[in-house]
């Protein structure tokens, strides 16, 4: 068997078990989905009985795994409680764009900016741009994403009036508007949560980033390097960057989780309609179908993530290929 | 133990960001412990009509919220609520994370194996959102539940990190004579593997408790941690929320209060970590 293939299987199975970790997690909490319905006006105990029979909680735990997993493997992932006439499919697929155009932003930010930030502050141990970099990373790495949303918001949006602070558009903005004036509006929207989630983030990945240079830094073909009389130039960008290449494909595992527990709370203060306000919409109404439909999905991208960025370090990198 | 807990300190004092982040952070503990009985009670809502959103003053350090109650008190009685869910989640999480890291090193075979691929399958799920399934099914969340919840979704890395260093002492010379001795595994995890794992589970510790304090914020922020009225930081900011505008200090000060708190006991924990091992920094 391949290793590729040894690897693929086993983020399977990594999956296999993180679902069904979820659905016991859930299910051996004290209390029911159903267990708050009566918490606002009396809920007659028949109806809530008839509910209980109609979403399968009045069976034994391993029946309802049973009939949890089935319509899983086809891909479905059941029906909302709040919106009975909606499948959780359908919400996800609604909310999911806006979540990739803001997380695939934040991304790129932290891999083009974020690495290139950490590399440069290893290039400058010692001096004082890296340590003034460093309380800066700490600073934001302390900071909890929502509160800076709020602040940003405050300052740029609200003081200055620089930018939108809600939505993905402008609901004022006329119907037949052209294309252009649709995407810098949708940019002007995307401006501060995407600078909130990225900033949030890239402590991690220029700390990281670093800690990975300054490692590389210290081997002997770097020595070699430099006594080869080759330009630091070179030493920098061709010979310790590129090795530090496996660290930062490590890093985008690790990442994700971060990412998407940000994007809950960043999109939640902006308002921006996308997964992390489908979660937190769906937290206040305790709709579980949803809440757990979002963490199925996430953990599918977490354990996808990390598979990708191995396939990929073992592409890059010959010496794992060989030992 | 006594002694490995005054070689931290004394290694984490001995560096320039351990010694900032430890003041820092005994202030903050200080003011936690001594100040509330100074303070105006943080619940009381002495003058809604008039007293609400006012300005820092001479009576009230850091104005008052929508509710006419004092910021700086609902901010000390915070500390003391964050504190204590972080200590809380921290040793449970920790200690959880040491014995199965323990037991899986040392034990190996199926133990571990089993023990190891249930830690992936939890890594999977960013840890938020098993604390939101949770938080998700019950009616309400009490302070104790709270800990428990945050400290029993926290092991799985502690767990990992303990693990990975068994697996190389055990190893060691002073293990095989201890087993050749015919020393019981139980007193080989305790006696010779675990005193050896103490550093690493120290950084480990500390950088968890500002995680933990980032992760309570953020639940009571969107409802689900520290139930009001208690007063807790994160749910400082979701009141303040709608006030940004007319009164920014209701979520400044609480903000900032998490910055602080979080910086400083993560400064602890680099100093630490560069002071175990002296490899980077």
């Amino acid at each position: 068997m391949s290793w590729a293939f040894r690897r693929m299987l086993q983020a399977f199975a990594t999956f296999l078990v993180a679902v069904v970790l979820m659905f016991f997690l859930m299910r051996l909490a004290p209390g029911d989905p159903l267990s708050r319905l009566g918490d606002e006006r009396p809920f007659p105990p028949a109806a809530l009985a008839a509910l209980r029979a109609r979403y399968g909680l009045d069976q034994p735990l391993l029946t309802q795994f049973r009939a949890f997993v089935k319509p899983l493997a086809r891909g479905d992932l059941g029906i909302s409680i709040q919106h009975p006439d909606h499948s959780v499919n359908s919400l996800i697929a609604e909310r999911l764009p806006a979540t990739l155009l803001l997380g695939g932003t934040v991304l790129l930010i932290n891999f083009t900016l974020g690495t290139w930030l950490g590399a440069w502050q290893a290039f400058r141990r010692g001096s004082k741009t890296d340590h003034l970099l460093t309380i800066f990373t700490l600073l934001l790495y302390a900071t909890p994403s929502f509160w800076l949303g709020l602040v940003l918001v405050w300052l740029l949006g609200t003081e200055w009036h620089l930018l939108p602070v809600a939505f993905m558009h402008d609901p004022l903005l006329s119907p037949d508007a052209g294309p252009l004036t649709r995407f810098t509006d949708l940019l002007r929207h995307l401006i501060l949560p995407a600078a909130t989630l990225s900033l949030v983030t890239i402590a991690a990945t220029v700390r990281y980033q670093r800690a990975a240079i300054l490692d590389v830094l210290q081997l002997d073909f770097i020595r070699t390097a430099r006594t080869k009389g080759l330009q630091e130039r070179q030493v920098r960008w061709r010979h310790a960057w590129r090795n530090a290449i496996g660290a930062v494909l490590a890093l985008f595992g690790l990442w994700l989780p971060l990412l998407v527990a940000g994007s809950v709370f960043v999109e939640s203060v902006f308002a921006w309609p996308g997964l992390g306000t489908l979660a937190a919409e769906a937290i206040g109404t305790r709709d579980y179908p949803v809440i757990m439909g979002s963490t199925i999905l996430v953990s599918a991208v977490v354990v996808l993530g990390s598979l990708l960025a191995d396939l990929a370090h073992r592409w890059l990198d010959p010496r794992l290929r060989e030992g | 133990m006594k002694e490995s807990v005054r070689h931290a300190l004394r290694v984490t004092w001995a560096r320039p960001e351990g010694r900032i982040g430890l003041i820092i952070l005994a202030i903050i503990i200080v003011a936690a412990l001594l100040l509330p009985p100074l303070l105006q009670d943080p619940r009381a809502q002495p003058d809604i009509l008039n007293g609400s959103l006012r300005p820092p003053n001479s009576s009230h350090l850091l104005g008052t919220d929508h509710l006419s109650r004092d910021v700086f008190s609902r901010v000390v009685h915070g500390a003391r609520v964050s504190l204590a869910v972080a200590a809380g989640a921290v040793a449970l999480s920790i200690t959880l994370g040491a014995l199965i890291g323990l037991v899986a090193g040392y034990a190996g075979g199926w133990i571990d194996a089993g023990a190891m691929r249930l830690v992936d399958g939890a890594m999977a799920v960013p840890r938020l959102f098993l604390l939101l399934l949770i938080a998700a099914v019950m009616d309400h969340i009490p302070l104790t539940l709270l800990i428990l919840a945050i400290g029993c979704t926290g092991w799985f890395g502690t767990s990992r990190l303990v693990r990975a260093e068994v697996l190389r002492i055990r190893q060691l010379e002073f293990v095989r004579s201890a087993e050749a001795l015919g020393a019981r595994r139980r007193r080989i995890i305790f006696r010779h593997l675990l005193p050896n794992v103490l550093g690493p589970l120290a950084v480990a510790t500390t950088l968890a408790v500002g995680d933990v304090i980032l992760l309570e914020a953020g639940l009571s922020f969107l409802g689900l941690g520290v139930q009001p009225p208690t007063p807790s930081w994160g749910g400082m900011i979701l009141d303040a929320k709608p006030d940004i505008i007319s009164a920014p200090w209701t979520s400044l000060a609480p903000g900032v209060a998490i910055v602080l708190t979080v910086l400083s006991v993560n400064l602890v924990g680099e100093a630490l970590r560069d002071a175990l091992d002296p490899r980077e920094s």
